[in-house]
């Protein structure tokens, strides 16, 4: 672990509220050197495929991790989880879910579409700010993850 | 065909029966049998046949009056073998039956009053010899015909003639079957009855026809009692009763024939014995009788005094004292053993004495004698004798006398005359027991000849005079001549049958005949016979009434039963029809490829106005052609397997010609003698519609449900959402107020603001959301450009803001509905179109109607961004939102729909892809079928 090695996280969230405080928060704890927002679902899979509007976006390495939310405009986050673990080169991507739902039906249907984890955003300034810096610590610094960019470059 | 179309087809095959009353088949037979008896008489008298006319010639043969009446009877039973009853022919039968009757009352009378008219003969004469006077009717047959005449008249009319009349035609005719029967048995054991008898016998021939025309008028009487049986029942069960009592009867009257014979054998040997013992007792008498006779001459035979005194006398005859001691001796003589007259002969055979005096004439048969006597030299007899041809009879003992010195010299003899009539025909006549005809007879030979030596009962004069030959057949007296001793049958003196008891009288040349009268033997016999056959005929009598009532009560508890068995029939019947026009279902019978019974249920499922529009068609017309082929397999399994086929759907014709979805059950079932089907329909239209309905409202159920789950969960993530942002905003807010931040400030507190309008926004719609669905205004005819003018008016802001141009049809379109609902409706299509607009510089709206004058379809289309055709399926959903920029809360186009769904329409979108445009299409309930809404 060190410092300012560089970590891109994707966040693919509708709500450009939701997605600021997730910028804000993880900034506050510089886990994360890049931070890529995509607003919706199908952009999201574009990034990750490299299809789309980002079919030529080179530079940018993949992610070493998703922060996915489920309800999306157009693809929603469970067809996007889908399409992430039948794609071959993302199987083993970590996803994390992050979404304001906290209904049991989604929570199943996410861990049976093999999310990595299952985080329900807190209707509260401090426990949102502590789960982020948590979530930062456990995915961006403890965890490995045997493909992901952000291990190897250790 | 299967074996229970067998059973049901023997089942249904019961016969019709006869139910009209009628004369029993056996009257015809009996009619002529009695008509054929009558006539074989008559032939027998006209032919001198005796056996056509009586069987035999020692019976008595059947009047020709008698036969005449048989033809009378036979011919009237003939013709009242045919119904109708009120016939002409049974009218005539009723007159010569009335007729005879009258002829038979005439001779009962005259024969009663012992006058026998030879007119009655015909002038006919037959040669037989029963002992009695043939050719007259027996006063019992008379009788008969009378009973006959009753019975028949009484049994003449219709069986409703009353109870009492039918009684007596059947007592009548069976007293008629009884007499004659009692006289057949006579004949039958062998005893004729009443022959011997003042009384005219019945003829046997004449019995039999009686009994048979009894039979007959017992059969016409009783006819009335088993009208309503069926005929073969009837035979059989008949057949084997009279079976039974025809066996009875042959067991009675053998048991009374060997009865008879033992009788009349145990009879005759008492009636043998009697005459053997009275035989014997006389023969013993008349022996006794002899030896005392020759006793008392033997006490002159080698009496010396006496001798000595006819010797003196015989010397000196003039001497009265010797005369007198001579008369006191043959006084004494005469008085002591009662002998008629003692005459003392002398050798010339001239009278030297005789007691009484008076009889001093010696009869020449005594001189004549002398010399015998006196060779003789012991006393002997004289046997039966007369002096003269008109004289008494006598006998006499015969004693010589001799003189004792010189020796053996004959003196004279002593003749003892005995008077038979006296002493000897008493012995030899008296019978021990009372007999009208039983006597004992004394016989001699005398050549070749039997000489009768008493007198006899039945011929008065006969002793010495009667003489009959030696060579008779079975003479009694002949035979025991001959030297039999024993019981000889035969005809007497006068020829008549008698029974005999033959002796020899010893010492003598006697021969003793006891007899009796075969008739009188017979009479005892007679007697029994009648009483036996009485008995007889009473024992038939009692087991045919026996048998009979047995027999009502079968007929009785036969007709009942098939009274009952009918009357459930009808009543099965009646339940059937019930049910069948009751029934609330259709239902057909098929017979023969037509359709022959239909119940009223049937009338509305075909439309039919009445039953005969549907009798007598093919079941082919009633029924759709598709169902056709269904229907001939169907058919065919019945008939073949005779099972019912499982319930099948199908569709039936009207009359009219529209299709009707029925349920069609079918039975096979066996009718009036051939196979016919049941069919069983159940118009099953109304369930159908109620089955499309319920799957329609479930359908939507499951709709309304999953959005409902959609709803709630999203609602979790969308109320919550901007509760997310304002919360953690709050807290940046607090930071930056910390830190001073002044824009981070102005940044959170537009989050804060946006998120509060969104949650605003997001409520409010859910409310408008909620209340489409539940109808709250009732519906009303409205016309397109009404409402879309006032959505558009609610709108006019947004349209302006965009610069966007609206265009509306003219064309007239009358919808039906909630007004605001539908303003509403289009206020989000139009809203949703200007929202959606892109970049595009002319944005355009066109609100149109296209399609059908029957369907027509209001279109709303924009030249905007389009819609993904990856994302198309979705634009409907709740809360999916396209595009997160557009502020739209996901609520719009789900309750344009929802709208349009609870207005009996449908709404489509389509879209050449992004940037093309896109155009939504809706099918409202036409003016025409708003009204079937549900909107009251």
């Amino acid at each position: 672990m060190t410092q300012g090695a560089a970590v891109v996280i994707l966040l693919v969230e509708a709500d450009a509220a939701h997605a600021e405080s997730v910028r804000r928060d993880l900034a506050a704890f510089r886990v994360a050197n890049q931070l890529i927002h995509v607003k919706d679902g199908q952009a999201a899979l574009d990034y990750l495929l490299r299809e789309g509007d980002y079919a030529d976006l080179e530079p940018v390495g993949r992610p070493d991790l998703v922060l996915l939310d489920l309800r999306l405009p157009k693809v929603d986050g469970f067809e996007v989880l889908r399409r992430i673990r039948e794609t071959e080169s993302l199987k083993g991507l970590p996803v994390v879910i992050l979404t304001t739902s906290a209904v049991e039906l989604d929570l199943a249907r996410a861990y049976d579409r093999a999310a990595n984890s299952y985080l329900v955003k807190p209707v509260d300034f401090d426990k949102f700010t502590q789960l982020l810096e948590a979530f930062g610590f456990y995915w961006l610094v403890w965890n490995q993850s045997p493909n992901a960019t952000g291990g190897q470059r250790q | 065909m299967s074996e229970r179309f067998q059973s049901e087809q023997t089942r249904s095959a019961v016969p019709a029966e006869e139910l009209q009353p009628r004369a029993p088949f056996a009257i015809l037979p009996v009619g002529a049998a009695v008509t054929a008896l009558g006539l074989a008489a008559l032939l027998g008298w006209l032919l001198d046949l005796p056996h056509l006319a009586g069987f035999d010639t020692e019976l008595v043969p059947m009047a020709p009056s008698t036969a005449l009446l048989f033809l009378a009877f036979g011919g009237a039973l003939c013709l009242r073998a045919r119904p109708p009853l009120d016939s002409p022919a049974h009218r005539l039968g009723a007159r010569i039956g009335d007729l005879a009757a009258g002829v038979a009352l005439a001779l009962l009378v005259l024969g009663a009053l012992g006058i026998r008219l030879p007119v009655e003969r015909l002038g006919l004469t037959l040669s037989c010899n029963p002992g009695v006077p043939v050719g007259h009717m027996s006063p019992v047959t008379a009788v008969c015909f009378l009973l006959a005449a009753c019975a028949a008249r009484s049994s003449a009319g219709t069986p409703a003639t009353g109870t009492w009349r039918g009684l007596l035609g059947f007592g009548a005719a069976a007293v008629l079957l009884g007499i004659a029967f009692v006289f057949v048995l006579g004949y039958l054991y062998g005893r004729p009855l009443l022959y011997g008898g003042k009384t005219i016998p019945m003829a046997l021939s004449t019995a039999v026809g009686l009994m048979v025309l009894g039979l007959g008028l017992l059969l016409l009487a009783g006819r009335r009692g088993g009208g309503s049986l069926e005929l073969h029942e009837r035979t059989v069960a008949s057949g084997w009763l009279f079976l039974v009592f025809a066996l009875l009867a042959a067991g009675l009257i053998a048991a009374g024939h060997l009865y008879c014979n033992g009788y009349e054998r145990q009879h005759r040997v008492e009636v043998e014995r009697a005459l053997s013992a009275v035989a014997d007792l006389k023969v013993s008498g008349l022996t006794q009788w002899r030896r005392e006779r020759l006793g008392d001459g033997s006490a002159f035979l080698g009496n010396e005094s006496f001798a000595e005194l006819v010797e003196q006398t015989l010397e000196r005859p003039s001497d009265p004292r010797l005369r007198n001691r001579l008369q006191t001796w043959l006084r004494q003589v005469r008085g002591a053993h009662g002998y008629q007259t003692v005459f003392l002969l002398d050798v010339g055979g001239a009278a030297l004495a005789a007691d009484p005096a008076a009889l001093e004439s010696v009869p020449a048969r005594l001189r004549e004698a002398v010399a015998d006597s006196l060779r003789l030299g012991e006393v002997s007899f004289l046997d039966f004798h007369r002096d003269h041809a008109e004289g008494p009879v006598h006998l006499a003992v015969l004693v010589p006398i001799y003189a004792a010195q010189p020796e053996r010299r004959p003196l004279g003899v002593l003749v003892l005359r005995i008077d038979p009539a006296a002493h000897l025909y008493p012995l030899v006549q008296g019978w021990p027991t009372p007999s009208p005809s039983a006597e004992a007879l004394l016989v001699r030979r005398e050549g070749d000849h039997v000489l009768y030596l008493n007198e006899l009962r039945f011929d008065p004069g006969a002793a010495l005079t009667l003489r009959q030959p030696l060579a008779s057949p079975r003479l009694a007296a002949a035979k025991a001549i001959s030297g039999y001793e024993g019981i000889v049958e035969g005809p007497d003196y006068r020829g008549l049958l008698s029974l005999a008891a033959v002796r020899r009288v010893p010492d003598s040349p006697w021969f003793l005949v006891a007899r009796i009268d075969a008739a009188e033997v017979d009479a005892g016999l007679v007697e029994r016979v009648w009483h036996l056959a009485l008995l007889v005929s009473a024992l038939l009598a009692a087991a045919a009434c026996a048998l009979g009532w047995g027999w009502r009560q079968h007929l009785g508890r036969f007709s009942r039963e098939r009274f009952r068995a009918a009357e459930s029939l009808r009543s099965s019947e009646a339940r059937y029809q019930t049910l069948l026009e009751n029934a609330p279902v259709a239902v057909l019978i098929k017979r023969a490829d037509r359709i022959t019974e239909v119940n009223m249920a049937s009338l509305p499922l075909f439309a039919a106005q009445s039953k005969e529009q549907l009798l007598n068609r093919s079941p082919f017309e009633l029924f759709h052609p598709d169902d056709h082929p269904a229907m001939r397999a169907r058919i065919g399994a019945m008939l073949e397997h005779g099972d019912a086929v499982p319930v099948r759907e199908g569709k039936v014709l009207r009359l009219d010609g529209a299709a009707v979805d029925v349920e069609v059950t079918a039975a096979p079932f066996w009718d009036q003698g051939g196979p016919a089907i049941h069919v069983v329909l159940r118009d099953v239209t109304e369930r159908k519609r109620a089955e499309q309905a319920l799957r329609a409202s479930e359908t939507e159920l499951r709709q309304r449900h999953d959005e409902l789950t959609r709803f709630t969960y999203t609602v979790s993530h969308d109320l919550k959402s901007p509760l997310v942002t304002i919360q953690t905003f709050v807290g940046y807010l607090e930071e930056d107020l910390a830190n001073n931040d002044r824009p981070g400030i102005d940044k959170d507190l537009g989050f804060i603001r946006n998120a509060a309008q969104k949650m605003s926004r997001l409520l409010d719609e859910l409310l408008m959301l909620s209340r489409v669905g539940r109808y709250v205004n009732p519906a009303e005819e409205l016309s397109l450009q009404e409402i879309v003018r006032e959505s558009l008016s609610l709108v006019a802001g947004q349209i302006a803001e965009r610069g966007a141009k609206v265009e509306l049809t003219d064309a007239p379109l009358v919808l039906r509905g909630d007004r605001d609902r539908l303003i509403q409706a289009f206020q989000n299509l139009v809203d949703n179109a200007v929202k959606f607009m892109g970049e595009q510089p002319e944005p355009r709206i066109e609100i149109g109607i296209e399609g059908s004058q029957d369907e027509p379809v209001v279109f709303v289309r924009d030249n905007g961004m389009g819609i993904d055709a990856r994302h198309i399926s979705k634009v409907f959903d709740l809360f999916a939102q396209l595009d997160p920029q557009r502020g739209g809360t996901g609520i719009g186009l789900p309750l344009v729909r929802r709208i349009v769904e609870t207005h009996g329409g449908r709404i489509s979108v389509q879209s050449e892809g992004p940037g093309r445009g896109s155009c939504f299409r809706i099918t409202l309930a036409g003016a025409r079928r708003a009204s079937k809404e549900r909107a009251s």
